[in-house]
């Protein structure tokens, strides 16, 4: 081949190569919209919202008391085995004769694998081996009934039931009889001698190595409710449900062993000088018990003051609220997170006291779980538990996000002692709700962090964090999309155990998404006099959904039964979009325009204008009102609304300038809407080569020539 | 000797400008089987909605997602994730490469295919095809490079392309021998190691200790890739300069080689990574300080991203330059050192 051509070819394929490059990006900048709207007239400042509302919003000073337990017990480090007795005092509110008094015994979950919650997992206790040591259980020694004089002994009527679904093998909830009823206003006294021992961690309780966290780990006594008891088996996805009243502890275990506990400090202690300690604990007005132990947490104390904002800050809401000491525990090896774990903390007491009623208690146990406990992001009165990794790097809400979360069932959950068993959303949708506001009032937006080399270990997963820097961290980013993949699979509103495949959407994702779209649909004003109105008139009580329903409808006056219809009752998904948006230029006058030599031409002004049209369409079940915002080349700008209630609308105009680009819904009112990408059309010219998809695809491009080399680097 | 090597070879990369910007052509047209399908979907989708304005301000998490739950299964669009922005690529590829991700595919296929007389394509796909090919290419633009290199002379095309195919067979025989072993090594070695230490670790209290497991794991496992790839080097070196024949003689003589001088060989090949470190730590930063909004930034990024795939193809280039000559320098040494002795 002469040398000649060679060159020739090679230039023309360099030069060919260079000319597909630049098809590919070399593209003039497109027809780019400006979507900053002028806020012209807006400026004006707005007057502050009337507040006086508030005054006559009180909150309760206690509860209830309707289940008092004293309690003595001592913990074997050896065998993991909890024992002791507890005295129950219950109150008979329920204004009738009661005889039978169903308790739980939550531990008898960890049994074996035919409890309902192994069975509802797969009939195992999601661990691969088991040996039988590492199982647990509540065994329940004897129930005696007290009065002044006497112990009667109603161990003889003690029966295991199963009121959900009948599974003999089920041992969580069993049955005693009094010889006598209990009159109304009258109190029972129960002495029970029990004994529990800790598993292997399961489902956020158990031991391992030396750290206990010790929860669900006593006979409880179930809810007179709703004109009977309520007193549900444990299930596999299910939390709890309990009375308010007194609690007071105490417990036996080795001196070197640091104690955290509801009630925060013990009220007091004692060395017995035989290597163990004593401990006592008392926390009023609360549901429920927890504690734990390890020789290995490193406790902090600090002391949370409300922070007055500066008068011209925005909607904070400068309720003073009180203060109270923040115990936080540990792992040796996080000393990295306690900053952090303060700091979310903080916020947290600040905002949520802020929003919805004062934090009523001393004090507030933050509790770094150990790995492999699988105790983390978990509440419990007055204690809970968050979790994170010594790797997270600081654009990561970690543990930022799931301390916030946590601490937030202080209020939704504990203070607000909704049935957790059957309205699971009241606690934890309302808590994720209010949880993302923290997040974005607290702080800057995160950002999407992602692990590389590492894998699996000590209960957790390592490896080396990468940051997104250019990708924010959204509030629910994916949240649609799991509406859109499971919403249809169960009506949001349903008891917890009774889901297909959607207990963590219609518990979390879909109630808190819900709760955004009605404060968007409702005003910022509006959604906090609802969830303050709601919060104080619920404290230490047990709401239901149709209590937080009243109470919108109490407060904005408005029928709202829309939107819960659509939304909590429904299984319906929202997808609102621009079906279609055409511009005509309206020709001149075609034709006879005449009758009797007389003109008949009415429209003679409209040649050369255009004639555009906007099609909305609903294409989910689901039916909201929404917004459409249409923008004309011009500038000029047009909203509607629309009700939304056929398949479709149509919008037309007759103007000087063609139509822009059309919305619906653009602030994102909807965010149940699955799919944003449809709610918007633009007109634009000709075969649209997108900048940003050119961008993109650049990147995708550079991965793609990057794998090509990684792939052929071995050999 | 190491530096004379690493001078010499890169003078020679440097005279071979024409030859790389060949073998870049290769790897653009290649990636453009996918990349440009990706771009229309990306076309239709953005095209008439506003997101095109919101997307070149920030990519939105929440459009992302969408766009990955409308394009599942056996769409190109599926293939891509979040890897795609920042530098995350050299962490998503470099931890592919550390699990043997590609080697495994190739070797799971193969297996099913003699051993159970399947062919299972879940172990292949389009962007595997691809890599495949740019290997095949690979193996003949090698013998091309490296019999340059050793004779060093600048060639024409027409010599490069006859010398490339001259060393094809070998070559070939050596690559499948290096699947073979690589496959090997990650199915008995490192996937065991890897389950184990999650095993061993998981009742551990520290997170840290895994985590310094799971590190020790990545550099041994790099060094040992390292060791192999630089065997793999020497034997085609062999192969050319001594024109050996068989792959699996030269493959034991590339190692044995690459063994017996490891103070030169190693320094050569740490050398050279490091350099593969700086140019990827450059990138990182452009890519981090380039906004990428507007037309002019995003053209920007695209030819420095171009810039990147050069000056990677050099310093691939530059392997089997500097070290033909490192190969060269020692058995010159050799043979003068024999013929005083002798
Ligand atoms: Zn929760």
């Amino acid at each position: 081949m002469p040398r000649s051509w060679i060159t020739t070819a090679e230039y023309t394929l360099f030069i060919l190569t260079l000319i597909a490059l630049s098809a590919f990006i070399g593209l003039p900048p497109g027809d780019h919209i400006d979507l900053q709207e002028s806020h012209t007239g807006d400026t004006a400042e707005k007057s502050p919202p009337d507040r006086s509302w508030e005054h006559y919003l009180v909150l309760p000073t206690q509860s209830e008391r309707i289940a008092n337990y004293r309690m003595d017990v001592r913990l074997d480090t050896q065998t993991n085995i909890i024992s002791g007795w507890l005295i129950l005092e219950w109150k008979n509110t329920t204004g009738r004769l009661q005889r039978d008094f169903p308790f739980h015994l939550y531990h008898n979950a960890w049994k074996n694998n035919r409890s309902t919650y192994a069975k509802e997992s797969g009939w195992h206790l999601r661990r691969s081996a088991m040996t039988d040591d590492e199982y647990g259980y509540t065994n329940v020694k004897s129930v005696k009934l007290l009065d002044d004089v006497n112990e009667i002994d109603i161990t003889p009527s003690f029966v295991y039931i199963q009121p959900d679904d009948g599974n003999k093998d089920d041992q969580t909830v069993f049955q005693v009889t009094t010889p006598r009823a209990i009159p109304p206003g009258a109190a029972a006294r129960f002495k029970i001698d029990f004994e529990t021992k800790q598993p292997l961690p399961i489902s956020r309780t158990g031991v391992i190595r030396d750290y206990h966290f010790v929860a669900q780990w006593f006979p409880k006594i179930g809810v007179w409710w709703s004109g009977q008891w309520n007193c549900h088996q444990f299930h596999s996805n299910t939390e709890f449900f309990a009375d308010y009243g007194v609690y007071d502890v105490t417990i036996t275990l080795p001196a070197r062993y640091v104690v955290g506990a509801t009630g925060g400090f013990p009220e007091w202690e004692r060395d017995n000088g035989d290597g163990t300690k004593t401990l006592n604990f008392h926390q009023a007005d609360v549901h429920d018990f927890a504690w734990l132990a390890s020789p290995h947490l490193v406790r902090t104390v600090r002391t949370f003051r409300h922070v007055e904002p500066d008068p011209g800050e925005p909607l904070d809401y400068h309720h003073p609220l009180k203060e109270v000491t923040v115990i936080l525990l540990t792992q040796p090896h996080h000393d990295n997170t306690i900053e952090r774990y303060f700091d979310a903390t903080f916020k947290s007491l600040q905002y949520y006291g802020e929003w919805y009623g004062e934090y009523p208690y001393e004090t507030v146990t933050v509790v770094d779980p150990a790995n492999g406990s699988r105790s983390g992001g978990m509440e419990y009165p007055t204690l809970f538990t968050g979790g994170t990794t010594m790797f997270a790097p600081k654009e990561q809400p970690s543990p930022e996000s799931v301390t916030v979360h946590e601490f937030g069932h202080q209020f939704w959950y504990g203070l607000i002692g909704n049935n957790e068993f059957e309205e699971a959303w009241l606690d934890e949708g309302f808590n994720s709700y209010s949880q993302a506001r923290v997040m974005e009032r607290a702080w800057k937006p995160f950002k999407i962090v992602q692990y590389f080399f590492g894998g699996d270990g000590a209960g957790t997963s390592v490896g080396i964090p990468y940051v997104f820097r250019d990708i924010d961290q959204q509030r629910y980013s994916t949240g649609n999309l799991q509406v859109r993949e499971l919403g249809t699979y169960d009506v949001m509103a349903r008891k917890g155990w009774e889901y297909y495949k959607t207990y963590s959407l219609n518990s979390y994702t879909k109630p808190a998404m819900s709760l955004m779209m009605l404060e968007n649909y409702l005003g910022e004003e509006t959604m906090y006099r609802i969830m303050r109105t709601y919060h104080h008139r619920y404290r230490y009580k047990h709401p239901t959904t149709q209590d937080f329903i009243r109470t919108v409808h109490e407060v904005t006056g408005k029928d709202m039964n829309w939107f819960f219809e659509n939304t909590w009752f429904s299984s319906g998904l929202f997808d609102y979009s621009i079906d279609a948006l055409e511009n005509r230029r309206i020709p001149p006058p075609m034709g006879i325009f005449s009758h009797n030599d007389r003109s008949t031409d009415a429209s003679i002004s409209l040649s050369g204008r255009y004639e555009s049209i906007v099609i909305v369409r609903r294409i989910g079940e689901a039916v909201a009102p929404v917004d459409v915002k249409i923008v004309f080349e011009n500038g000029e700008t047009v909203r509607e609304e629309w009700d939304g209630q056929y398949r479709w609308k149509k919008y037309t105009y007759v103007r000087e300038s063609p139509v822009k680009y059309a919305i619906v819904d653009p602030e994102r009112k909807l965010v149940l809407d699955v799919n944003y990408n449809n709610n918007s059309r633009v007109a634009r010219e000709g075969r649209f080569r997108s900048l940003a998809a050119r961008k993109i695809a650049s990147k995708w491009m550079f991965w793609v020539q990057n794998s090509l080399e990684f792939g052929s680097f071995w050999h | 000797m190491i530096l004379h090597a690493f001078t010499s070879g890169f003078s020679q990369v440097g005279r071979s400008k024409r030859l790389i910007i060949f073998a870049w052509i290769l790897n653009v047209a290649l990636s453009f089987v996918v990349v440009v399908p990706l771009l229309n979907t990306l076309d239709g989708y953005i095209g008439d909605t506003v997101n095109e304005e919101e997307l070149l301000q920030q990519i939105s998490a929440n459009w992302f997602a969408t766009f990955q739950a409308d394009h599942r299964a056996g769409d190109i669009a599926a293939n891509i994730d979040l890897t795609i922005f920042g530098h995350a690529v050299f962490y998503h590829h470099t931890e592919l490469f550390l699990g043997g991700a590609i080697v495994k595919r190739i070797g799971h296929f193969f297996s099913d295919l003699v051993f159970r007389f399947r062919v299972s394509t879940e172990h292949i796909d389009l962007l595997l095809m691809l890599t495949l090919l740019y290997d095949l290419l690979w193996i003949f633009l090698a013998g091309g490079f490296i019999s340059l290199f050793a004779r060093n002379q600048a060639g024409s095309i027409s010599e490069f392309l006859s010398e490339g195919a001259r060393y094809v067979g070998p070559f070939l025989r050596l690559s499948l021998l290096a699947v073979l072993i690589f496959f090997l090594l990650f199915i008995i070695v490192v996937d065991p190691i890897t389950r184990l230490i999650s095993s061993w670790t998981e009742r551990e209290a520290s997170e840290l200790t895994p985590f310094v497991y799971y590190m020790i794991r990545n550099i041994w496992v790099a060094l040992m890739l390292a060791f192999l790839s630089m065997s793999t080097d020497y034997a085609k070196i062999r192969i050319v300069v001594d024109d050996r024949s068989s792959a699996l003689v030269a493959y034991g003589a590339g190692m044995w080689f690459a063994l017996r001088h490891l103070s030169h060989t190693g320094g050569l090949y740490i050398l050279l990574t490091l350099i593969g470190f700086i140019l990827i730590s450059l990138y990182a930063i452009a890519e981090s300080q380039i906004p990428q909004s507007g037309y002019t930034t995003i053209l920007l990024m695209f030819i420095i991203q171009q810039i990147y795939v050069v000056m990677r193809l050099c310093l691939k280039t530059g392997f089997f330059a500097t070290q033909t000559n490192l190969y060269n320098a020692i058995s010159r040494q050799e043979h003068a050192s024999l013929a005083r002795s002798g």
